[in-house]
């Protein structure tokens, strides 16, 4: 199936292989994030969802298939396309990866240094803006060595809002949060998707984060190695395959109480 | 008491007692190793169709008991016997229970050690690949440098400031003593044979000259590759691990203009400078010797040296420095960027890019005399 994706489709995947080396972690994966959705991409652990991500946003290349921006083929772009695009996607990264030898406000401004003519002085305040966003003013002038992880975690987000992206990837946004701040990330997360129209693709397993937020989702399969549902979880909840609902119910009341 | 297995045949059951203290510490001081015991009892298999497991003699216990009954119980579930654990007291069924309820994975995962033939293939089989590598990453380098010199590639002058000011500044004291100290051993040991001859005047010219066309390159190279091209491979390496050169990628900026560049235009800046400084040192140890030692008077050391002295010799000298800043930078980046995502890796590519960075200035060296010796300069 190679035929290109509507105009409404943000990032389109079509029968994409992941793969490490020699060895297949997914295979088959196809399905349209639409714009505006949220879409999450769940399955236990070690079933390929981080690896998947590094696909799509255009990390490594995948092992066969298509991944479309809008109606852009990204692998077969050439690179200065690639770049554009990459410039147009924000990516929090699971431990945050902030650039360790810059503050807070550098990390967030070194985008836009890289890529804007706007003074030191308007760059500053951007930078001011984007940390105020995430509940982070005041520490424009910290070290990443010098603040917590989930603080790590939302600087992470500020600099994936940097470029102001139509689409911006969370990996594992929640691990390793306390659940008041994960669910506060989550409702941050929604913010910001109604504020500024932003696609968000997630990666995660936290039952609570995918029904409170998701309204479009893909299941993968350690076993099978491909794709076993994909859809609103709420729905999938309710008409979807056996291990899928087993995902989706069995954790309940274990993580963070919350009633889906 | 000390922990022992009794082991019994009833029919064909197989009835493993056991008693005694199983503690640890009980354990390691037994006169006879509880591996021993479950050997004995693993040979005692053969031809039982079920295995029972008493422990009511069992004065006290830790994992020590149930370690040596999971290794029988795992060998008897293999040969398709029947484990009846029900007669253990306290807690022990069920943990037994819970290891022995998932089977252990069949499709092994760990690989046993490869011989000496399958490294030396291994090894060989893996130059086109590493090949393959150093070439693109000189590619892109060389790339990343031309967008740079036709001014599409923005490198920060920040990040340019940083290097000249690590591998540059910070790296004077270390310079300054290392190569005055080589300069006084040259002096040293060059006047030892021209004494013989009446003719330590020429220490001078000797200490002057070989510091300047190439001890003072080599020098400042080998300091520099140890300071510099270490922290180079250390920085991006550790930055790998910490997926911050994804998150430069995941922003469209590339990781070789931005991290690659201003480290390799640093050092080919550095490298040179520092090692005019580096002559001049050396150059200060000889004259001490020379002065203080020899008893050659200042004026005439200064004459001499300059007498013999010729610019070109600098310019050997500088072209020198230049290919080792390249080779330094080149080294200790491209390990850097290729680094695993581990600790060690982080440690393995520091070693690496000294390593290959000291041997890359031995090579660079003896090419350069050679093709100077056939131009004959």
């Amino acid at each position: 199936m190679n035929r290109v994706p509507d105009k409404d489709a943000a990032v389109t995947a079509s029968d994409v292989t992941v793969a490490y080396g020699p060895r297949v972690v997914q295979q088959g994966l196809s399905f349209t994030v639409r714009k505006g959705d949220i879409f999450i991409i769940m399955g236990g652990s070690g079933c390929g969802k981080s690896s998947l991500l590094r696909v799509l946003m255009g990390l490594t290349p995948p092992a066969k298939g298509s991944v479309y921006y809008g109606q852009t083929d990204f692998w077969g772009a050439p690179s200065a396309e690639r770049e554009a695009i990459m410039r147009r996607t924000g990516v929090m990264f699971q431990s945050g990866a902030l650039w360790t030898s810059r503050t807070l406000a550098e990390n967030v401004a070194l985008p836009l240094e890289y890529y804007t003519d706007l003074s030191p002085r308007d760059i500053r305040e951007l930078a001011s803006f984007k940390l105020s966003l995430v509940g982070l003013a005041g520490f424009e002038d910290f070290y990443p060595s010098e603040i917590s992880g989930g603080m790590k975690k939302r600087a992470g987000l500020a600099r994936a809002l940097a470029l102001d992206p139509d689409v911006v990837y969370f990996d594992e946004p929640s691990a390793g949060l306390d659940p008041v701040s994960a669910a506060r990330l989550d409702e941050l997360i929604l913010q910001l998707r109604d504020t500024l129209g932003m696609t968000v693709v997630v990666v995660t397993h936290e039952l609570a984060s995918i029904f409170a937020i998701a309204n479009n989702s893909v299941f993968l399969d350690a076993k099978t190695k491909t794709m076993t549902a994909s859809g609103d979880p709420h729905e999938l909840l309710r008409h979807g395959p056996d291990e899928v609902v087993e995902f989706l119910t069995r954790g309940k009341g274990r993580d963070r109480g919350g009633n889906p | 008491m000390p922990p022992a297995f009794d082991i019994q045949k009833q029919q064909n059951a197989l009835i493993v007692r056991a008693s005694g203290s199983w503690s640890r510490q009980a354990v390691s001081a037994a006169p006879s190793a509880p591996e021993s015991m479950t050997t004995t009892a693993l040979s005692a298999l053969n031809g039982a169709t079920a295995v029972r497991f008493f422990a009511a003699d069992v004065t006290e216990w830790d994992s020590s008991l149930l370690a040596a009954f999971y290794a029988i119980a795992q060998e008897a579930r293999a040969r398709g016997l029947v484990v009846d654990a029900s007669a253990l007291p306290g807690g022990m069924a069920p943990m037994l229970d819970m290891a022995l309820a998932v089977p252990p994975r069949d499709n092994g995962v760990r690989k046993r050690e490869p011989g000496f033939l399958e490294t030396v293939g291994e090894k060989t089989l893996a130059w086109p690949g590493i090949t393959r590598n150093v070439v693109e990453f000189l590619g892109e380098v060389t790339l990343s440098v031309a967008r740079f010199f036709s001014g599409k590639a923005s490198c920060s002058s920040r990040d340019l400031w940083n290097v000249f000011r690590e591998c540059g500044v910070d790296a004077l004291p270390i310079v300054t003593l290392t190569s005055l100290l080589l300069g006084l051993i040259l002096a040293f040991v060059s006047s030892m044979q021209l004494k013989l001859f009446g003719a330590e005047i020429y220490v001078a010219s000797l200490v002057g000259v070989s510091m300047v066309r190439v001890m003072g390159p080599v020098l400042t190279g080998i300091v520099l590759s140890g300071r510099t091209g270490a922290s180079f491979a250390a920085v991006i390496g550790s930055m790998q691990v910490n997926e911050e050169v994804d998150a430069l990628t995941g922003f469209g900026i590339s990781p070789t203009d931005f991290l690659v560049l201003p480290r390799v235009l640093g050092l080919a800046v550095m490298t040179p400078l520092l090692t005019l400084y580096a002559d001049v040192a050396g150059i200060a140890g000889g004259f001490l010797v020379g002065v203080l030692m020899l008893d050659i008077s200042p004026a005439a050391y200064v004459n001499n040296s300059l007498q013999f002295m010729t610019l070109s010799y600098v310019w050997i000298g500088l072209l020198h420095a230049l290919v080792f800043g390249f080779i330094i930078a080149l080294c200790g980046c491209y390990q850097g960027m290729r680094c695993g995502r581990n600790a060690s890796a982080v440690g393995r590519a520091t070693t690496a890019a000294v390593v290959n960075s000291i041997v890359g200035i031995i090579v660079a060296t003896s090419v350069i005399t050679i093709i100077l010796t056939v131009l004959d300069l």
